[in-house]
């Protein structure tokens, strides 16, 4: 880190960048650490303002309400407790009374922690504390509870227990990133003794980014995909030259070092990261080693979007964000190439792209230092993300490979479950009805309990369809309802146009209700439940289905369905219909029906999905 | 390396630090003549100092200096006392 290159960024103009109110609260001195904070905060495109708590005034700033840290009124509140102070203590305290000394530590920090989050509402980063040995004990000190070394341990682990059990805390693990850099280097004993700060300057600045990539990421500044090359970045070699068989990937040597790049990439798509590939190869070449090379970790599974080609790579990257609906600022890329990656940093300067060592052995080292992958807290959510990215991912590119739409529906593997309205089924129905505009062919709105008496009509025939395809699944996706002649008007709430209180005759049903959810049509899920609800009512005995199709704002994307499905104009002559405004009536004879081809295939019973 | 030499060298790490090309150290300089120059800097300026000339100052050392010409007077005894710098 170019610590020198960076400090200068406090003379920059930090206009434009929103306002972050940073309060910096420490048993040290906060000069150096303040500025290091305010440089920082420059490279994430935000303009700190620093309150600088006086020297060693921890502890009095969090516990007075009228102190200068409450009167500044932080938007975060940064804690930076210094590791002499606790030793100090720790000499203090006559080893017999060492017992819980860690404890005693830690809680200190948490009630402060506690204190500044409750009086001034805000979020807390908390730096933990370099675990440095005084060597009384020698390596014993690593297995005595109460060397000064297991103490710092045991109060780093304490903090970090603390602040799993509370949102607002976050911890700032200098300790490790110290070790990575060497304790020896983190710490200045001239700093310590002269100005009472005790690390170094090149330290400070890798400690306070930390800080500020905390700080960034509360604010939304996250990244939530890595997209990466393939030749020469997952593999060695170009495997559109030399075969799937002769890329260099495997057990040892450098191969070994692409296989360990992939297996980190593969838990940051675990994590919830959207990995993606971009490549300039050809599509089959670049899929071959996922699914034949024996030393892949990473599989097409892993891969949200796929885009091998020889478009542009920012081209790419943006398809890329718009499939996944994110942002470019939240991608990551990265490419052993240098021009590719000063063409995607000149056409989208706020994608991410790390400047990889040319040695392939120490690229993962260097991402792993990298930190890019910042994030404030982890839920469910994020293992579901990945699932969800990847399905939006995969149909995308699915759609931008195919050589045409029929490749393009057959390769989505769909299955469709249809069933009758049922219990599990009933609660999701109604929501259809009240919340489906586009796909609705009469829009009739209908509670739960009009859903139920539809069900139970003998008289009706009512039915749900499901879909699942190769990425994932949807859940119930459509409704149809089809009333008999018996079916009483009085059933129905409410109860649409006049139609559907007519007499059809005895061998007609009436569609009363046909809607699908836009997330699944122009894909033959209507055909393949059409033909469903034409081979139920032939079954049922009936000769003709009669349809109305009623405009609104919204359901223009259903005005064809009827005359598609082979529905005729109907009602000419009859007063009683063509009175009904802009309505349409239409009817099918069952017989003249041909099915329409799809790509689904039927499955039973998933119906009892109900995915909101 | 002469006292003038060191003195310049000097300037040059001041102005690179502070970015400032009108500051001009002379033997007599002191903190109160160069904006900027305060505890917290100073021994910012001390470190850019040892990295150039190679150097490094006892931490008692770094509170003591603050004449230039001091500081002259130690890098020069230093320099001399390393042989990399002859």
């Amino acid at each position: 880190m170019d610590y020198r290159k960076l400090r200068k960024n406090i003379k920059k103009d930090y206009s434009g960048f929103p306002k972050v109110r940073v309060a910096l609260l420490s048993d040290q001195s906060p000069q150096y650490p303040a500025q290091s904070i305010r440089a920082m905060a420059y490279e994430y495109r935000i303009d700190a303002e620093i309150y600088e708590a006086p020297f060693d005034s921890m502890e009095a700033e969090a516990l007075d309400p009228a102190s200068g840290l409450y009167a500044f009124a932080p938007d975060i509140t940064v804690l930076l407790p210094a590791a002499e102070k606790i030793r100090a203590r720790y000499y203090e305290t006559p080893p017999d009374e060492r017992e819980g000394f860690a404890g005693r530590e830690a809680s200190r920090l948490l009630s402060i922690a506690d204190r500044v989050t409750s009086a001034s509402g805000t979020n807390v980063a908390m730096c933990n504390i370099l675990e440095t040995d005084d060597g009384i004990y020698g390596s014993y000190a690593a297995s005595y509870s109460l060397s000064l070394l297991s103490v710092l341990r045991s109060a780093n682990r304490l903090l970090a227990d603390g602040a799993a059990s509370r949102p607002a805390l976050g911890i700032i693990d200098i300790a490790s990133l110290a070790a990575e850099f060497g304790i020896s280097n983190a710490r200045d004993e001239r700093m310590y003794y002269l100005s009472g700060c005790a690390f170094s300057q090149e330290f400070l600045f890798l400690a306070m980014d930390r800080a500020v990539s905390y700080i960034s990421a509360l604010r939304g500044g996250v990244k939530k995909c890595l997209v990466t090359d393939l030749d020469n970045t997952l593999w060695g070699g170009a495997v559109g030259d030399v075969g799937t068989a002769n890329i260099r990937l495997g057990e040892s040597g450098i191969g070994k070092a692409y296989a360990d790049l992939q297996a980190w990439i593969r838990e940051l798509s675990r994590r919830g990261i959207a990995v993606c590939v971009c490549s300039k190869n050809d599509e089959r070449a670049a899929k071959e080693p996922f699914s034949a090379h024996p030393a892949m970790k990473l599989g097409l599974d892993d891969i949200a979007v796929f885009k091998a080609n020889w478009h542009d790579k920012a081209k790419n990257i943006r398809e890329i964000a718009d499939a996944l609906n994110i942002g470019t600022d939240s991608m990551v890329f990265i490419d052993d190439n240098p021009a590719e990656r000063g063409s995607v940093r000149a056409q989208l300067p706020e994608v991410a792209v790390p400047e990889l060592p040319a040695d392939a052995a120490q690229v993962l080292p260097f991402l792993q230092s990298q930190n890019f992958f910042e994030t404030v807290s982890l839920s469910g959510e994020d293992a579901r993300r990945t699932e969800m990215y990847r399905d939006a991912g995969r149909r995308e590119s699915a759609k931008d490979s195919a050589a045409s739409l029929e490749d393009y529906l057959r390769g989505l593997d769909m299955r469709c479950a249809i069933e009758p309205f049922g219990e599990y089924s009933i609660p999701r129905v109604a929501q259809l009805t009240q919340r489906t505009n586009q796909f609705n062919l009469r829009t009739v709105r209908y509670s739960e309990s009009d859903i139920k008496a539809f069900a139970e009509d003998a008289s009706c025939v009512t039915m749900s369809v499901s879909l699942k395809d190769a990425y994932g699944g949807y859940g119930i996706i459509g409704a149809a309802i089809l009333r008999g002649n018996n079916a009483p008007a009085a059933c129905i709430g409410s109860g649409g146009s006049g139609a559907s209180g007519r007499s059809y005759g005895s061998r007609a049903l009436f569609l009363d209700t046909w809607l699908m959810s836009c997330r699944a049509v122009k894909r033959g899920v209507e055909e393949f439940f059409f033909n469903h609800m034409v081979t139920t009512a032939k079954a049922l005995g009936y000769e003709r289905i009669v349809a109305e199709y009623i405009p609104t704002a919204k359901n223009a994307p259903s005005k064809d369905i009827l005359p598609n499905m082979g529905f005729e104009p109907a009602g000419e002559g009859d007063s009683k219909m063509s009175s009904e405004g802009d309505a349409t009536q239409w009817e099918l004879l069952l017989d003249s029906y041909m099915p329409k081809p799809t790509f689904i295939k039927e499955e039973a019973a998933l119906g009892c999905e109900t995915k909101g | 390396m002469n006292r003038d030499e060191i003195i310049e060298k000097l300037q040059s790490i001041f102005r690179e630090f502070f970015g400032d090309d009108s500051i001009t150290l002379t033997e007599n300089t002191t903190a109160d003549e160069v904006e900027g120059w305060d505890s917290v800097s100073h021994i910012q300026l001390v470190f850019e100092a040892e990295e150039s000339f190679g150097i490094q100052f006892a931490a008692d050392d770094i509170s003591q200096l603050t004449l230039i010409g001091k500081w002259a007077d130690s890098i020069s005894e230093m320099m001399a006392g390393n042989p990399n710098n002859k």
